[in-house]
């Protein structure tokens, strides 16, 4: 059944979704159930049954046709109006979002790789309390990350499919060009943390300290990831906005 | 099996045909017309779908809702009078069609 749903949906892709396409795709549904339960009943196996049922069926063109719709017409959004455009005030609520967005799955990721450098430097002291200390940076890392999609996710689809208005549409580009500098900081501060991070063992094998040596070098790498996704994640949400079409 | 393209034109006179027996719904239709035609034309679907929708739309037959079935109401369909006096017109017209043709195509004695 569900198979002759999939492929109604595949012949309707594309197809402007009216109210007459919708009633047109769930009456040749019933068609095609009507067709495939026939052909169970006369002894046809499962996949016999769908094939006739989708033999059966026929060009999706006639039925445009009928309802008098150019399948060559690109399909208009029902929320490309203008008056569903997304304004000023709109866009800088979803940056805000995406910044705190950003600033928690930075952390997340940090934390879960952090968690394995906190193990390594308390194992030194005591086992439980390295046992401890893992499981809690990992918790806290995987709950940032988790509250990080939850949270941006009602942003994401408040702005997804709308078009801009022409104001927010100079204002994101503005954004993403202003963005600019701290986003090559930010990742070039990443880039550097995550090389760098070799030193402090080399440093503290010298000063014959070298249980500190991991740990420290994990640190800064949590440290670089925080930096590359902090500012990748900021910079992305500039530019989901500055590449959606200003509306008609 | 006859083609679709040579039942082109005639879809809409069978359909009409079927519904002057009895209101019905789309499989129903399908089914009588390929257990009158002994299954010699199996009608589309969407071509039995799109010649509902015009013949809906030239008011020769009605559409509504009927008995609940995978759990919406099927759409059912009924002549209306213009549909009836459509399908007169259809017969006669066939008649004569068909007078026409035989006299040009039918098997020589």
């Amino acid at each position: 059944m569900e198979t002759l749903n999939t492929y109604l949906a595949g012949l309707f892709a594309g197809v402007p979704d009216t109210a007459a396409t919708r009633k047109a795709k769930a009456d040749l549904l019933d068609l095609m159930t009507d067709h495939y339960h026939e052909e169970l009943a006369l002894g046809k196996s499962e996949a016999e049954a769908i094939g006739a049922a989708i033999t059966a069926v026929g060009s999706i063109d006639e039925v445009l046709a009928a309802l008098d719709i150019d399948p060559a017409e690109p399909q208009k959004s029902p929320q490309s109006d203008a008056n569903d455009a997304i304004d000023e005030e709109s866009a800088e609520r979803y940056w805000r979002a995406n910044i705190r967005y950003a600033l928690s799955l930075g952390a997340g990721v940090a934390f879960c790789i952090l968690s394995i450098a906190l193990a390594a430097a308390f194992a030194l002291q005591d086992s439980t309390i390295a046992a401890v200390m893992f499981f809690l940076a990992l918790g806290i890392g995987v709950a940032a990350i988790i509250t990080s999609a939850i949270g941006i996710k009602p942003e994401r689809q408040r702005i997804a499919h709308r078009p801009l208005a022409t104001a927010t549409k100079k204002l994101a580009n503005e954004k993403l060009e202003n963005y600019h500098q701290a986003y090559t900081i930010g990742i070039l501060v990443g880039i550097l943390c995550c090389l760098f991070s070799v030193i402090p063992p080399i440093v503290m094998n010298a000063i014959a300290n070298e249980e500190l040596g991991a740990p420290l070098m994990i640190g800064m790498i949590a440290l670089g990831v925080f930096y590359l996704v902090y500012v990748q994640t900021i910079s992305n949400g500039y530019k989901r906005l500055a590449n959606q079409p200003i509306a008609d | 099996m006859i083609s679709s393209d040579s039942m082109r034109g005639y879809n809409d006179a069978l359909i009409l045909a079927v519904l002057a027996a009895g209101d019905s719904y789309g499989y129903q239709l399908e089914k009588a017309i390929r257990d009158r035609t002994d299954g010699a034309y199996a009608i589309r679907e969407t071509t039995l779908y799109s010649t509902l929708t015009r013949l809906v739309k030239a008011g020769s037959i009605e559409a509504y809702a009927g008995e609940i079935s995978y759990g919406r109401p099927r759409t059912y369909y009924r002549l209306t009078a213009a549909g009836n006096s459509v399908l007169a017109a259809k017969r006669k017209e066939w008649a004569q069609t068909q007078a026409v043709v035989s006299k040009f195509l039918s098997a020589e004695e």
